[in-house]
This record gives structure tokens, C-alpha cells and sequence, in this order.
């Protein structure tokens, strides 16, 4: 060192500074190093909480599967959506924050500063926004606001087969409908991913969102019978039908008879169950349409339609009441009973059938048993056991009252009529895919019994063919093109308070097209028309805008000159 | 005149340590401002940077002219700070001066020019530095005037450093040891009053003696920062992976960064930052040592004392050894006026050094720079020139 005494005293400061050196740093550098060599090697206990406190494990369900009518068509979807949250705690200037999150979210700016000036930690400011929304909230990058991503269940077309599709819960559980019946299938795996977490127990949401990516525990994707085109012709002509006739609702429902297959199901409110599936969960008196099977069963034990029957001019006393007609018919030959609807007719035929043959021939029609539809919550109806009639029980259940059931149960019954004889098992859903494209299952014909012979079956389409000619009761059903069937009926609502309301009526037309090997099977009914209580006047109208759609879509042939 | 030679082993230190602070203040910001933070920090760094270039030119000597106005100025700023209501507040303590958008720390000028005037004083008094009156209370009663300040705002941390300061050239400029242990005599009370009476000291000290117990409450911090040292173990998670600065160690890129270092560098890293301040610190007194004005000697060991007990103190509070301070670490951690004002020093010092390194290699005593006016009339080797010449030395170029 070539630093000789600069000044008087500099030898016993530059001695006091190699002091201070080794003694003050000498001590602090090695302090310092002991400690931390202490912490890094020998505290177990701190490497351990170190390595568990930001160790989480996330939660969730994989995204919910589709449900699409039978072209593919999306009819539900889960659509990814953004939720914007607020960590008050966090946020830097309130009134700023407030201001711009209301003005992006288009939200009242005092609504936003309430929800921030909350004492929680944790507040959803708004859910299930668009992407685009949530993008810009990002943009804004305001301290103590986020986004998360959550999926959101969407129709893609609103009061579109919606009693069907059914709905979700906020929390994404089916609570109607297909969403319900099936929501093991279309509900997305639990997925659990091992996330970071911050020091409040808040999950990092990137890796959240990258943990999503692969959709490999996706929901199965449910295909409906639904075909999209009918079920819009349904719904238009129904709501029309219910406008036209000042009803309080309706159901529409077409079925292909081959198959089973519901290819349209549409409801309007205020049918009896309100917002449920009224066509499988509301036991309906069939009413006149009941007729059809009558004569079916008839049919089988060899009624000769040419015989005639006296209709006792309209009035039948019998013992427990009198049955009416709405004419004063005279003598009839059975077909026209069926064609005109004459109640007495009717009542005759059951009599002359037997309380036991007529029972066990609508339960082979299916009466009285679920029809076992895929959808939640079906009904059975009620079918009373023979010896309970009586002979005026007997005489009203020939034309369809005391005895009820669902639209759906009756829809099969004639799709057995237009099938040939069998009764099948009504299917609502065509496959189940998983989200690998993998088919889990396919939907089959299934033929419950045979009711009718292939003869009995095209002489009563044949007949209730008669049913829409001029001087029947539903010509208002014809379609021009194509030769059509059917059978009309009114029935009078159960009164809640026991026996019938007075004015409660449910109008209704049930038939099919065309009349040799029928394609379709189209069952209308209109709750508490205003404008006429007869199915012939209200209901057909509708069947036959149906039809005339229906037909196309299915490409059944046009017949010069037939029908209309 | 061959140019300034500058110590390029503390060069390398305080960069590294600069350049460590950019990589954990990102690491520890990163994900929760992007490069926000990062910013604000480089160009802290910047000025600094610049301040350190401008004082490294203006030189020891040209400051000490000014200690007097500038010494008066600094104590106006902390009086400002403390007692008006420019002072911005955080966290309970005033500690922040607002001009317009700036925010500065006038505690960190404040330190740099209490070195600077006790460098002077104590060069000054040398010969009668023993004598109570002279040598001992003026340097004692304008760093109280500092403390006082200090203490209202509440910086306890820097107090204490000034204090220390004070001691530490006290001793080394020769004042008797027995002044020195009654004025301990004299601070002990107050030091226990001053921690006993204010309840967030208090409730610090108690955290600080048994963190575990407290860890959930007082302790917090500074048991999450030994968690960081043990999970980091030996190499440390690596850079970026770390996980304290997801809220677990708060103030992750500021006072705490030792932790992020702890936890993401390891035990090697720790020991590296702890060495590279160590090697500062040597090459500071080693230009003290080398020295020969008593001004500027007692000035390089103030401004390396400065900066070593800073990072001495922060790490011992990081590592649980002291109680906590709010102390940043020098020239690493996130923070303005603390950054601008080590950089600065740091300017000071390599010129000190820079003028001696002159002073060996060149051929002739005649050119020598005159250090300072006091010290010329003990120079007892070499010839001067013409005085003024070599006040400006190294800066007007003979």
C-alpha cells in the first residue's frame, strides 16, 4: 500500500476503519449468511408450508353438451361467457372504477360504487356477459376488477321446442324437460386440476383457463327426434290456431308412425301444468278422438260398418244419466256414427262391445300405462278397471270421457292406426354422441304389442278418412295434395273442484296423411277456445298448416286431385 | 490529463445488484401490473444513473462548498415532510414529499447530505475532535435535528441509520470512546421509550422475537420471508417460478425482495447479493483507507457505511434477525428516491476513488489534485501548483 500518513492522525483513522470493516460488516455479513444458510437448510417445517400454501385444487364441470334436432341443428348450447367480479379491497379509486365499470357494462354507476364499497372480499358485478364485454372489461385493466370464465346454457332460438329442451339451473343442473332427463349425459365431467393459488385462496385464473382447453370431459351431445322445419311449422300454426281460436293454449304434436319418432312436439302456455310438458305430464279426456280406437277394437271382432244403428234422435236416458248428440240423428249405418260423431252411436257400440273387451282394448292401445318417453315426469292416465263403469260409465267412456290420458299416449295409439296395427314406444331423442364423437347410443324402433290387424287398420283409416269429407266433422282439416284422416273431439276439463267445468273445454283433432301409408300423425289441441269448442273448427285448421309443411318436408307424394 | 480511472470492482457490484433488482422487481410485478412497475423502476434507475455521472463530475469538494445551503435545505425538506400537509402519508407514516407528479423521499437525500456535512464538520475539527464542545456536539446536535425530523414522520429505519452514521464516523474520526458509550447511556432509554410507546413498533419487536407465534397477524411478512429462504433451499425455485409473491410476502418487490431472492435464486443467491454488498462496502473503505484528506476519507467511509448498513439492516430484517424497518435494500429493491440517492453516493464515492487512482499514476507530485483546502496545509509531500487549478483537478483540465 503506497499510502504514507497524509495528515497527522490519518494512521489511527485508517486503523479505526479496518475496525469498523471487520468488526460492524465482518459481523453483519457473517450474521446474515449464517442465518439464511439456517433457514434454506435446515427448516423443513418452512420448505414444506412454503410448498403447500400455494397449492390448490380447482372444481368444475367440463362444458354441457348440445342438444340439436334430428338435421344437427343446435337447439341448446353452452356458450362461454364472462363474469365480471370486484375485490373491493383492491381497488384503487372507487368513484373511477365505479364510473368506467358502469359505463362499459352498462350498468347504473350507483349500482357498480355499492356493490365495490361492500365489506366482502369477493363480488359479481355482473354474470354471464359476453366475451366481448368481458374483453373489454380487461382492456380497462382497473385494479381489483376480473373476469371469469363461465358457460352459460343458451337456446339458440327463443320458445323453440322450449317445453322439451327443458331448462338449467344458474349452477348449470337440469331442471326440465331433456336438460333433466338427460343430464347425466349432457353434463360435463368433473374435472379437478392442482392450480396455484394466491395468498387469499384465490385460484390463479390462468391456469384455471388453461387447464380448460382440452374438451376432453365435455358432455355428451343429445340428438332429438325434433325435426327442425316441423317443429317450426308446428309452432307457427299452433300459435296462430290459439290466437284464431281465443285459446287460453295448445299443444301440437307430430309423430312419425313408422318409427315412433316425435318429430314436432310444441306447447303453448297455459295448458294445464303450466310451464311442464303438458303433452306427457297432464292427463287429458280424449274425448271424441277416443271413437277411432273404439271402432278399431270394433273393427277386430267384426263390425260391419254398413249395419246401421238407431241414434235415438239425440237424447239416450239411461240409468246414471242421458247421453246426448249435438244432432238429432235417426238411423245411422256405423260409419257415419264415426264420421258424424254421434255420442249415441258411440255408446251403442261400446254396449254392444262389453265393458271388459272395450277396457283391455284400450289398454292395448296403451291406455292406462306410461308410454315410456324419454322425458321427465310422464303420466300414465287413468283407465278405471271394468267393473266400475257401470252402464252410463260405459256409455261416456265410449266417446272418451271418465277415462284420460296424455296427448302423447293418444298420439301412439294412432300412430298404431297409421303404422298397420302396432302400438310403439314414442321416442324423443335419436342418439347420444360424446364429445369424441363417439356414437354411446342410437335410438330403435320398439313395437310395445300389436293392437290391430293390417286389415282392421287400413278399414279405419279408410273410415276416418270419411271423417274430413264434406258433411263430416273436420273438412276444415283437408290439405290440398294430400289425402288426410282424422278424428275430432271436445272434451270438458276436469273441474278442480270435482266433476266437470261448465265451460272448460279442450278442443282437439288427432289424424294422419297421407291415408295409405300414412308418414305423419298430427294431434292438436286447443285449451278453452273462445271462438267453438269443437275440434272440427278450431283444431283442423291447424292440423292441416301442419300437414301441409310436414308433408313437404317428408317429401310424401302429392296425389293429383286428392284431398282437397 | 489522462481520464478518470474508476473502481471498476464496485462498478461491477453495484451493477450487478442493479441488474439482480430489475430481474426480481419484474419477477415480483410482473404478474399483477405487467411492466408497470418495471418501468417506473428503470427509470428510477436512469436518474440515478445520472445523478451519480453529474456528481461524479462535480466532485467531493465543489459539494462540501455547498454542504451548509444544502444541509439547511434537506432538514427544510424532512421538516416539510414531517410537519406540513405536503407530506404524503402510506401506511401511516408521512414519508413521502409530492411535487406535482413526483413522489421523493427526502429521508434518502437527507442521509446522503448528513455524510457529506459530517464529513466536513469532523474534518474540520480534527485536530480538536476530542474536545467535547467542539468536536463532539455540533455533528451530535445537527444529526438530532435529522433524528427528530426523522422520528415524526415515523421512519424509525432511517433514524436508526443515521445514527449509526453518526457513530460509526465519530469513531472513525477519532472522538473519545467515552463520548460515544454515554451517548449510548443517554439513547437506550429514549430508544426503549420510542419502541415501547408506539404500539406498531411494539407489536414489530413482539413479532420480530418469536415470528411463529405471531405468523399469522404481526409476523405475517417476515414469517412468510423465512418461508421463502426455506423453500427456496440452496438453488431456489428459479427465476419467475416463485410463488411468496402471490400475496404471501407482501411487498414482494419493495422492502422484501431479499425473500423473492430467497425463494426464486436460493441460499447461492442470497450469499451472492450478500457478497456483492460486502465487496462494495470493501472497496468503499478501501478507497477511504487509501485516502489522504481527512474530508473525503471520512466521507467515502460515510457513503460506504451508508450504503452497507442499508443493505446490512434490510437483510436482517428480511431474515428475521432485526425487527422490521421499512427499510428498502439498496440498489436492488423498488423505490425511487432510495435508488436515485445510492447511485448518487455511489458517483461520489468512485470519484474519491477516481481522483486517487490519478493521483498513483501519474509521474509528477506537482500535478497532483489538491484534495480539498483544509487538507493542503497538512499535505506533507508535494509541491502545489496554483490552489485553483487544483480544486478543479480532474474537472477543468490543466
Amino acid at each position: 500500500m503506497v499510502t504514507p500518513s497524509a495528515f497527522p492522525g490519518s494512521r489511527g483513522m485508517r486503523i479505526r476503519i479496518v475496525v469498523v470493516h471487520a468488526i460492524v460488516f465482518g459481523g453483519c455479513w457473517i450474521a446474515l449468511v449464517a442465518r439464511a444458510t439456517t433457514l434454506a437448510a435446515f427448516e423443513p417445517a418452512l420448505r414444506e408450508l412454503g410448498e403447500t400454501q400455494s397449492a390448490g385444487v380447482v372444481t368444475w364441470d367440463d362444458r354441457r353438451g348440445a342438444i340439436r334436432d334430428r338435421q344437427g341443428n343446435s337447439l341448446a348450447v353452452s356458450v362461454e361467457s364472462d363474469s365480471v367480479f370486484i375485490r373491493p379491497f383492491d381497488v384503487g379509486d372507487r368513484e373511477a372504477t365505479a364510473g368506467l365499470l358502469a359505463q362499459t357494462l352498462g350498468l347504473p354507476a350507483e349500482e357498480v360504487l355499492g356493490r365495490l364499497v361492500s365489506p366482502r372480499s369477493f363480488v359479481w358485478v355482473k354474470r354471464f356477459t359476453s366475451l366481448a364485454e368481458g374483453a373489454r372489461v380487461r382492456a380497462l385493466r382497473l385494479r381489483g376488477v376480473g373476469t371469469a370464465s363461465e358457460a352459460r346454457r343458451a337456446v339458440t332460438r327463443a320458445g323453440f321446442a322450449d317445453a322439451v329442451i327443458g331448462s338449467v339451473t344458474v349452477d348449470g343442473v337440469g331442471a326440465s324437460g331433456i336438460e333433466q332427463r338427460f343430464d347425466p349425459e349432457l353434463r360435463g365431467k368433473r374435472v379437478r386440476a392442482a392450480v396455484l393459488r394466491d395468498a387469499r385462496g384465490t385460484p390463479m385464473a390462468s391456469r384455471v383457463g388453461d387447464a380448460r382447453a382440452p374438451a376432453i370431459a365435455a358432455g355428451s351431445d343429445v340428438t332429438l327426434t325434433i325435426d327442425g322445419e316441423i317443429q317450426f311449422a308446428a309452432e307457427e300454426a299452433l300459435r296462430e290456431g290459439v290466437k284464431a281460436a281465443t285459446a287460453k293454449g295448445g299443444i301440437a304434436i307430430v309423430v312419425d308412425p313408422g318409427s315412433g319418432a316425435i318429430l314436432a312436439l310444441a306447447e303453448r302456455s297455459a295448458m294445464p301444468g303450466g310451464t311442464r310438458i303438458a303433452a306427457v305430464q297432464t292427463p287429458i279426456e280424449p274425448g271424441s278422438t277416443l271413437k277411432a280406437l273404439l271402432f278399431g277394437l270394433a273393427l277386430s271382432t267384426g263390425l260391419d260398418v254398413r249395419e246401421t244403428v238407431f241414434c235415438e234422435r239425440g237424447e239416450m236416458p239411461l240409468s246414471g244419466g242421458v247421453v246426448r248428440d249435438d244432432h238429432r240423428f235417426g238411423w245411422l249405418t256405423w260409419a257415419d256414427v264415426l264420421k258424424l260423431s254421434s255420442n249415441i252411436g258411440a255408446a251403442k257400440l261400446g254396449r254392444r262391445m262389453g265393458a271388459e273387451r272395450f277396457v283391455s282394448g284400450l289398454a292395448a292401445f296403451g291406455f292406462g300405462a306410461a308410454t315410456d318417453v324419454d322425458l321427465p315426469g310422464e303420466v300414465a292416465g287413468s283407465l278405471r278397471a271394468a267393473r266400475d263403469w257401470g252402464e252410463f260409465g260405459l256409455a261416456t267412456a265410449s266417446f272418451g270421457q271418465g277415462i284420460s290420458a296424455t296427448p302423447v299416449q293418444l298420439m301412439m295409439a294412432f300412430s298404431a292406426i297409421a303404422n298397420g296395427g302396432e302400438l310403439l314406444t314414442p321416442q324423443i331423442v335419436a342418439r347420444i354422441d360424446s364429445a369424441a364423437g363417439e356414437r354411446l347410443w342410437a335410438s330403435s324402433r320398439r313395437v310395445v304389442r300389436r293392437v290391430l290387424s293390417a286389415d282392421v287398420a287400413r278399414e279405419l283409416r279408410r273410415l276416418l278418412a270419411r271423417v274430413v269429407e264434406q258433411g263430416g266433422t273436420a273438412p276444415a282439416a283437408r290439405v290440398r295434395g294430400v289425402p288426410v284422416a282424422g278424428k275430432t273431439g271436445t272434451s270438458q276439463k276436469p273441474d278442480p273442484e270435482g266433476g266437470y267445468s261448465s265451460d272448460g273445454r279442450i278442443a282437439s283433432f288427432v289424424g294422419f296423411a297421407p291415408v295409405v301409408e300414412p308418414k305423419l300423425v298430427v294431434g292438436i289441441w286447443l285449451d278453452e277456445p273462445q271462438k267453438s269448442p269443437y275440434g272440427g273448427v278450431v283444431a283442423a285448421p291447424v292440423f292441416a298448416k301442419i300437414v301441409e309443411v310436414a308433408a313437404r318436408v317428408l317429401a310424401v307424394p302429392v296425389v293429383p286431385g286428392g284431398g282437397d | 490529463m489522462t481520464t478518470p480511472r474508476i473502481d471498476r470492482l464496485l462498478v461491477l457490484a453495484a451493477l450487478s445488484l442493479v441488474g439482480l433488482g430489475i430481474v426480481m422487481v419484474y419477477s415480483a410485478t410482473g404478474l399483477a401490473f405487467g411492466a408497470e412497475r418495471l418501468g417506473s423502476h428503470v427509470t428510477s434507475i436512469a436518474v440515478g444513473l445520472a445523478l451519480a455521472a453529474l456528481l461524479f463530475r462535480i466532485g467531493p469538494d465543489r459539494l462540501r462548498r455547498l454542504v451548509i445551503p444544502m444541509l439547511i435545505g434537506v432538514i427544510a425538506l424532512l421538516a416539510l415532510t414531517a410537519l406540513t400537509p405536503l407530506g404524503a402519508s402510506a401506511g401511516g407514516a408521512r414519508r413521502w414529499l409530492r411535487i406535482g407528479p413526483l413522489q421523493i423521499q427526502p429521508a434518502e437525500i437527507a442521509k446522503l447530505m448528513l455524510v457529506i456535512y459530517l464529513a466536513h464538520i469532523l474534518a474540520k475539527k480534527r485536530e480538536r475532535i476530542r474536545q467535547f464542545l467542539v468536536g463532539f456536539l455540533p455533528p451530535v446536535a445537527i444529526t438530532s435535528i435529522a433524528v427528530v425530523l426523522l422520528l415524526r414522520q415515523p421512519d424509525f429505519g432511517n433514524a436508526v441509520i443515521v445514527v449509526l452514521l453518526l457513530a460509526i464516523l465519530l469513531f472513525v474520526a477519532g472522538t473519545k470512546l467515552n463520548y460515544l458509550f454515554l451517548s449510548l447511556l443517554v439513547a437506550a432509554p429514549v430508544a426503549y421509550a420510542l419502541i415501547t410507546q408506539s404500539s406498531y413498533r411494539f407489536s414489530r419487536l413482539k413479532a420480530f422475537l418469536d415470528p411463529w407465534q405471531h405468523r399469522q397477524d404481526d409476523a405475517y411478512q417476515v414469517f412468510q420471508s423465512l418461508v421463502s429462504f426455506g423453500k427456496g433451499g440452496l438453488w431456489g425455485v428459479g427465476v419467475g417460478a416463485g410463488h411468496q409473491k402471490l400475496g404471501f410476502v407482501p411487498e414482494a418487490h419493495n422492502d422484501f425482495i431479499l425473500a423473492m431472492v430467497g425463494e426464486e435464486l436460493g441460499l447461492v443467491g442470497v450469499v451472492v447479493t450478500v457478497a456483492l454488498f460486502a465487496l462494495i462496502v470493501w472497496r468503499g473503505l478501501r478507497i477511504a483507507r487509501r485516502e489522504q484528506d481527512p474530508f473525503r476519507m471520512l466521507l467515502a467511509v460515510g457513503l460506504s457505511t451508508a450504503v452497507g448498513l442499508g443493505a446490512a439492516i434490510n437483510c436482517g430484517v428480511v431474515l428475521a434477525l432485526l425487527p422490521t424497518k421499512g427499510l428498502p435494500l439498496p440498489l436492488v429493491s423498488y423505490g425511487g428516491s432510495a435508488m436515485v440517492a445510492t447511485l448518487g453516493a455511489l458517483g461520489v464515492l468512485l470519484r474519491i476513488g477516481a481522483d486517487q487512482l490519478r493521483e498513483s499514476s501519474m509521474p509528477s507530485v506537482g500535478a497532483r489534485e489538491t484534495p480539498s483546502r483544509e487538507s493542503r496545509s497538512f499535505e506533507s509531500v508535494g509541491v502545489l501548483t496554483h490552489p485553483s487549478v487544483g480544486a478543479h483537478g480532474p474537472l477543468g483540465g490543466t
